[in-house]
């Protein structure tokens, strides 16, 4: 049994959790952090030893069902196309992340206004515009003003300059141009100078195994330890089971289990959930009591529900020349809006960005060639394994998912944790309008690819791998019966309980969320910071 | 772990010279056969990775011997290198896993080995902390990008 009660206590320390818990750490309020990963150091990581490509099969792998690490709980995507990628240690999935970190645009928050379809944000972008602001110096961004996809007024300006686009990006941004198609140098978070005490990125390329050079701006090595130092306490390997709700129907603190497995209890004023799109409706759905016995805040019937991927296609060319492709940010080097908003000539709406990869290394390189069939055994393998080594050049699209309720994550009546908490389950297929977008997008980026000069150019419909972009599963708005959340992430049903994660997306926009979702949570920081006095009428 | 078939040195031996028919030596010298994997210590977390990868190649290896006891030799190894050639093809037909399993053991550990890396004209070192040097942003690409009016839509 824990003696104290904590004031605000908030489950998971990864990019929401993170920022939260840095902009509370002013308030001198007692804000404790459970966690049920650890710290990853900067000598754990794969990027010390030559062999860093084969731990990516690993403990360093996307999925933690491959991973098996005593921090990750399985999740059954069974009967998903797309699988669960996510990191379970403080930083969460950013110790993972490609660090692409764009902005949604106007419109994303208006689409039910705009296009009829799926739901507007209680918020707008104008709103929003100061947190990403906020996050976007609290990162460490690397990027360049004057990108004609964004507005100007207020403007966007990346603190730090963008990071080099090498031989492949440069390839690439003359195939765009001879388009006459739209790119722009990534908004990436990832200092391409000294920033705050961290050293510049050294273009080692690893970074989708961690970074250990800290120049990836992983919440581990930005917010904590300034959150750290301002008092916020965290407890790693602290595995929460269920939110608890006092007499009074606010939710009173949480039964959580420590490394030895032994169960525990912390008390807390108020529970910040900040789990992931998978993490956190599992944990409200393992909640259950006589007031809540589909899961705690769960009137709506909408936890789980609605969950949005960002479905990924991916192209690679493959050139006649070396591009240097194993240097520099494996997901940071351009961005294509084209494609991105709705255009009533073509036969879905919404939109898609391209994102330029690096190349491969060299053990991706005879993996990946051998799934494409272009890398045989025997007596011709190394000429076509020089055919592919450091000549090709990845690009994914990135497509607006919209809202389903069919699309959903539930408790799977079997699986268990290893301390025996019921497992998440994804329900999930692509939508009508999300197919027609993908194979749009394909079809564009085949064509950038020929127009760049690739020889050849390998398609991938779908990526399964790409299950990293987790929303929508607590979505926000204004109307309890419709979402779970309010504007400022506190739920309808439960006052004191708040939600900071991609869960609270209402539509998914086509870039990736990181951004947005940490600017959400300074925003929800400030609305408590504001409403302190009546946070719970 | 312990329920990992544990490979024996005989087993090792015609693992060998199967990786030698999957990643044979290179032309010019210059890159080794993939056979002397099956002695390194990767091979053994490799074969953790994929469930059934282990017996699948046990499973593999044992036929190959099979197959070249019935050409009238002792074993896999016994065989000259047309032999060895034409048995795995002869396995593989029978077996549709065991050229796969094969390939992802032999191209996912022979491509981060040192010796191999150096032959591909790339430092043996980690990437980690020394990094690489990149040339610095040709901006003016993106005049013809900045020439356009706004691609964002009002809301
Ligand atoms: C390979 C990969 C590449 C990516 N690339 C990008 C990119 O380029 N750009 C981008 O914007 N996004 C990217 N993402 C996604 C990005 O990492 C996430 O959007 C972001 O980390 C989500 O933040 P979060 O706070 O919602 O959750 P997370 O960062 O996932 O953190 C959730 C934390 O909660 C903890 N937790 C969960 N359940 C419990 C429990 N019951 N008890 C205690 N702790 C718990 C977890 O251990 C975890 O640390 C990528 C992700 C991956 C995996
Ligand atoms: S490329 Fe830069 S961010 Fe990525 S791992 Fe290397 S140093 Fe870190």
């Amino acid at each position: 049994m824990s003696e104290e009660t904590v004031d605000v206590l908030i489950i998971g320390a990864g990019a929401s959790g993170a920022a939260l818990a840095w902009s509370l750490a002013e308030t001198r309020m007692n804000v404790l952090c459970l966690e049920q990963g650890d710290w990853v150091k900067s000598d754990d990581y794969p990027s010390n030893a030559t062999d860093w490509e084969l731990r990516r099969l690993g403990d360093f792998g996307f999925s933690p069902n491959d991973r098996k690490l005593a921090a990750d709980y399985p999740v059954n995507d069974s009967e998903s196309p797309i699988a669960a990628s996510m990191f379970n240690a403080v930083g969460g999935s950013t110790i993972l992340f490609a660090a692409h970190f764009p902005r949604l645009h106007p419109s994303d928050f208006r689409v039910r206004s705009l296009d009829g379809v799926a739901t507007d944000w209680p918020l707008d972008y104008r709103y929003l515009a100061p947190w990403y602001d906020l996050n976007e110096r609290m990162t460490g961004v690397s990027g360049l003003a004057g990108d004609p996809a964004y507005p100007q007024d207020p403007p966007k300006r990346p603190p730090l300059p963008p990071l080099p686009l090498g031989q492949l990006g440069e390839t690439l941004a003359r195939g765009f141009n001879k388009l006459g198609w739209h790119w722009w140098p990534s908004d990436s978070a990832i200092i391409s100078q000294d920033y705050e005490g961290r050293g510049a990125c050294i273009n080692a390329g690893t970074c989708i195994t961690g970074c250990a050079q800290g120049a990836k701006s992983s919440s581990d090595v930005t917010y904590w330890p300034i959150a750290l130092r301002s008092g916020v306490k965290i407890k790693t390997h602290a595995r929460v089971r269920e939110i608890t709700l006092g007499a009074n129907g606010l939710a009173d603190g949480v039964i959580w289990y420590d490394e030895s497995g032994r169960e525990q209890r912390q008390k807390a004023h108020v529970v910040v959930l900040a789990c992931n799109g998978i993490g956190t409706p599992r944990l409200l759905l393992n909640s259950k009591s006589k007031d809540f016995p589909d899961g705690l805040a769960n009137r709506s019937g909408l936890v789980g529900k609605n969950l949005m991927f960002h479905p990924y296609a991916m192209a690679t060319g493959v050139f006649d020349r070396p591009l240097e492709g194993y240097k520099g940010a494996i997901g940071c080097c351009i961005m294509s809006q084209e494609f991105y908003e709705t255009d009533a000539k073509r036969d879905f709406v919404r939109g898609y960005s391209f994102e330029i990869l690096r190349g491969l290394g060299p053990m991706f390189t005879a993996l990946m060639g051998m799934g494409w069939g272009s890398i045989p055994w025997g007596k011709d393998h190394h000429g076509a394994y020089a055919e592919l080594f450091d000549r090709t050049a990845g690009m994914v699209v990135i497509g607006e998912d919209l809202p389903e309720e069919c699309n959903s994550i539930t408790l799977d009546p079997e699986l268990k944790d290893a301390n025996g908490i019921p497992a998440p389950k994804i329900n999930y297929r692509l939508g009508d309008n999300s197919q027609k977008l993908m194979a749009h997008g394909i079809a564009r980026a085949k064509e950038v690819l020929e127009a760049s000069g690739a020889k050849k150019v390998i398609e991938e419909p779908l990526l399964r791998v790409a299950g990293w972009h987790l929303m929508g599963t607590a979505r926000m708005g204004t109307d309890p019966k419709t979402s779970v959340v309010n504007e400022w992430g506190r739920c309808h049903d439960v006052k004191n309980l708040f939600i900071i994660d991609g869960s609270i997306f209402p539509t998914a926009g086509a870039v990736n969320p990181t951004n947005t979702i940490q600017a959400l949570a300074l925003h929800v920081a400030d609305a408590m910071k504001k409403n302190l006095a009546t946070l719970f009428d | 772990m312990s329920d990992v078939h544990q490979f024996s040195t005989h087993e090792r031996d015609t693992l060998a010279a199967v990786l030698d028919q999957v990643i044979p030596p290179s032309a010019d010298g210059r890159l080794p056969g993939a056979g002397f994997l099956a002695h390194g210590a990767r091979f053994d977390a490799v074969i953790r990775l994929l469930p059934g990868l282990d017996l699948g190649l046990a499973g593999g290896i044992a036929a190959c011997d099979e197959h070249a006891r019935r050409r009238g030799v002792t074993d896999y190894r016994a065989l000259s290198d047309a032999d060895r050639l034409a048995v795995l093809n002869e396995v593989a037909a029978a077996d549709p896993g065991f050229v796969p399993s094969l390939m992802f053991l032999a191209y996912s550990t022979y491509y981060v080995e040192d010796r191999v890396i150096a032959a591909l004209d790339l430092e043996p070192r980690p990437p980690h902390p020394q990094g690489y040097a990149m040339a610095a942003n040709d901006l003016t690409l993106l005049e013809p990008v900045r020439a356009r009016s706004k691609l964002w839509r009002d809301a």
